[in-house]
């Protein structure tokens, strides 16, 4: 029992810096704000929907009408505001917490109209986990103030950081599993690989972009007699998705997970014309990753140009 | 203003011997800012028969209860949801209280805790049991102090049993979804789905809603779904379909109607009609060249007139 106990301590709270945590802060939440703040119009506008369209979905469940339009812009506005302070790292056990909650609130609000774009699913979690966890003990305002010894961790390498990063890795590789497995149990089954069943869908897409007026995949047209090319995406996409959660096991097949489905999205992108953007800019997948070395090789790209000889005088022409 | 601080409302009726048991609540009470709850030890049966009749047969020793004003009685995990809805401080949990299948893991973890309880969090050697061992071993060693590597051990044990708990619920609800794909009538939600999206094989012909403008010549002109709704591509081609499906084509022929009218340039000026169709396409005749459709059901149509376009121009 007490090896059980170890190894799934072992597994769940491995030891990570506060600086990985916060990097991971940093660009989910950047990508939080480009989301919601290039959206602002958009979303603002959507609030003013027929109302016999709302279909809440998510915590918004709990209105059955619609909130007035002056409303849901405060709450966007006050999400975007609240996202700053997420990435300033400013008071994170407060601000955390609050922009985690404003904005599952509206992007679920943005979704409860008839329509769920899945690719935010794991954006929302991905804050929510953020939000909760110790995000800022580095690389924020609030490590000036040391509030990360002040609660009893150690910032260079405390469970608590590398717990959040597990779980962020988890909801990523599970959600990925769950897609899968809603394609084998569909009743295409396991046939789902065989390329049909994605090629049917990819058409619809395309023909429906067509009639109402968008741009659709640019390869698809050249693509669509091609079988065997639907198959082995089929192949790839049932290894990506029921083949997540061995990502968890070791680093290196994380790695390649990652890559892997990285790629498939840009694919996704280029034959089908979806965008993913959360999945395209490579942001969702960097928990995998030892994303601290960035800041590592920041810094010592800043320290070599700063330690260049400066001339005294400008050069003469 | 009454500003009188509000007093604990919940009576909890809850292993007072369990360290873990004490210091959860204790936390829960700290994320509110306020005492929210009447604590009462489980183990002094006497009092706990005489004050809470309502409890007579109630397992006390294997899980928390809690007791409201009103009599009604929660136990477990039903016991720290209730407890949850106490405080504004506590309502960023209640999503993991209240996820999908969160109801049925909950009590499953509630109860694997509840039987480990002892031994989170409270051991002074790292085995043993807490409760009155625990604070006895303490005044032998004549501290009162909680310091000690041990009982900073402790405090992990405890802080990541919590942090567990939580991140399994969070987990569980991301995979809870997956049951929707035997129910019947499947709902997907945010943010735990069930992912459908690409699952089901399309059939040969697909049916499909759009917007066509007719000229004066009766040519046609595709009209984009921007001109139907604001919420980007798919948003827009749900709400078209559900307005087609609940007989309100016509409704939407105006909306798009005066769209039109507002921001509608220069390609679209010369349309007379607006009509929204269902078509019906073969996929192999449509990607083989032949974009014609196999079938065009026009669900409603809309005159545009061409005064329309030259009235809202003027300055």
């Amino acid at each position: 029992m007490n090896r059980v106990r170890h190894a799934l301590d072992e597994f769940w709270f491995p030891p990570a810096p506060a600086a990985r945590l916060a990097v991971l802060r940093i660009l989910i939440g950047g990508f939080a704000l480009c989301l919601v703040g290039s959206h602002y119009s958009m979303w603002v506008e959507i609030g003013r929907s027929d109302p016999s369209l709302f279909a809440p979905v998510g915590p918004v469940a709990l209105l059955r009408h619609p909130v007035a339009p002056g409303v849901n812009q405060a709450l966007i506005a006050a999400t975007l505001v609240a996202n700053v302070l997420f990435l300033l790292g400013w008071r994170h056990r407060f601000t955390g917490p609050v922009f985690a909650a404003l904005l599952m609130w509206v992007i679920s609000y943005r979704l409860s109209w008839s329509m769920i774009y899945h690719s935010m699913n794991l954006v929302a979690l991905h804050v929510l986990v953020l939000g909760f966890a110790p995000a800022a003990d580095a690389l924020s305002l609030d490590a000036r103030r040391a509030t990360a010894v002040a609660a009893g961790r150690d910032p260079a390498g405390g469970w608590q950081y590398g717990f959040a990063i597990r779980l962020l890795c988890a909801v990523t590789v599970f959600a990925y599993f769950v897609t899968g497995l809603a394609k084998v149990a569909s009743p295409m089954g396991w046939s789902w690989a065989t390329g049909e069943v994605i090629r049917s869908q990819v058409a619809a897409d395309a023909l429906r972009k067509e009639v109402l007026g968008e741009t659709g995949g640019p390869l698809f047209r050249l693509l669509y007699h091609q079988v065997w090319l639907f198959t082995m995406m089929g192949i790839l996409t049932f290894v990506v998705e029921l083949g997540a959660p061995l990502a968890l096991l070791n680093k290196r097949v994380a790695w390649v997970w990652a890559a892997v489905a990285f790629m498939m999205h840009w694919g996704i992108l280029l034959i089908m014309g979806i965008t993913f953007r959360y999945h395209l800019s490579g942001i969702m997948y960097a928990p995998f990753f030892d994303v601290e070395r960035l800041v590592q090789w920041y810094r010592g790209r800043r320290g070599r140009r700063l330690s260049r000889p400066i001339p005294l005088y400008p050069a003469t022409p | 203003m009454n500003r009188a601080p509000r007093e604990a409302s919940l009576d909890v009726v809850y292993d007072g011997l369990c360290r873990f048991c004490e210091r959860s609540l204790a936390a829960v009470q700290r994320i509110a800012r306020r005492p929210l709850l009447r604590l009462h030890d489980a183990n002094d049966h006497e009092r706990i028969r005489t004050k809470f009749p309502m409890l007579a047969g109630a397992d006390t020793g294997n899980a928390m209860f809690v007791v409201t004003p009103r009599g009604e009685v929660f136990r477990g995990f039903f016991a720290y949801r209730r407890i949850m809805w106490e405080s504004p401080r506590l309502y960023p949990l209640l999503p993991l209280f209240y996820a999908p299948g969160a109801g049925l893991l909950g009590p499953r973890i509630y109860a694997w805790v509840a039987r480990h309880r002892r031994h989170f969090g409270c051991s002074l050697d790292g085995v043993a049991q807490c409760s009155v061992d625990v604070r006895d071993a303490r005044l032998e060693r004549g501290g009162g102090s909680s310091g000690g590597a041990s009982d900073r051990a402790g405090r992990a044990t405890w802080a990541k049993g919590i942090a567990g708990a939580l991140g399994a619920l969070l987990l569980s609800a991301t995979i809870a979804p997956v049951a929707q794909n035997w129910q019947r009538e499947p709902k997907d939600n945010f943010p735990f789905s069930y992912y459908p999206m690409f699952a089901a094989k399309r059939s040969e012909t697909y049916h499909v809603n759009y917007i066509v403008g007719l000229d004066a010549h009766g040519k046609r002109h595709t009209i984009p779904h921007a001109f139907a709704g604001d919420g980007g591509f798919n948003q827009t081609r749900r709400q078209m379909d559900k307005l087609i499906r609940t007989d309100r084509a016509a409704t939407l022929c105006q909306t798009i109607v005066g769209e039109l009218a507002q921001e509608g340039g220069p390609p679209f000026r010369d349309i007379a009609t607006v009509q929204v169709v269902t078509g019906t396409f073969r996929f192999a005749d449509y990607f083989g060249g032949n974009t014609a459709p196999l079938e065009e059901r026009v669900q409603a149509s809309c005159p545009f007139a061409p005064g329309q376009w030259a009235d809202r121009n003027k300055p």
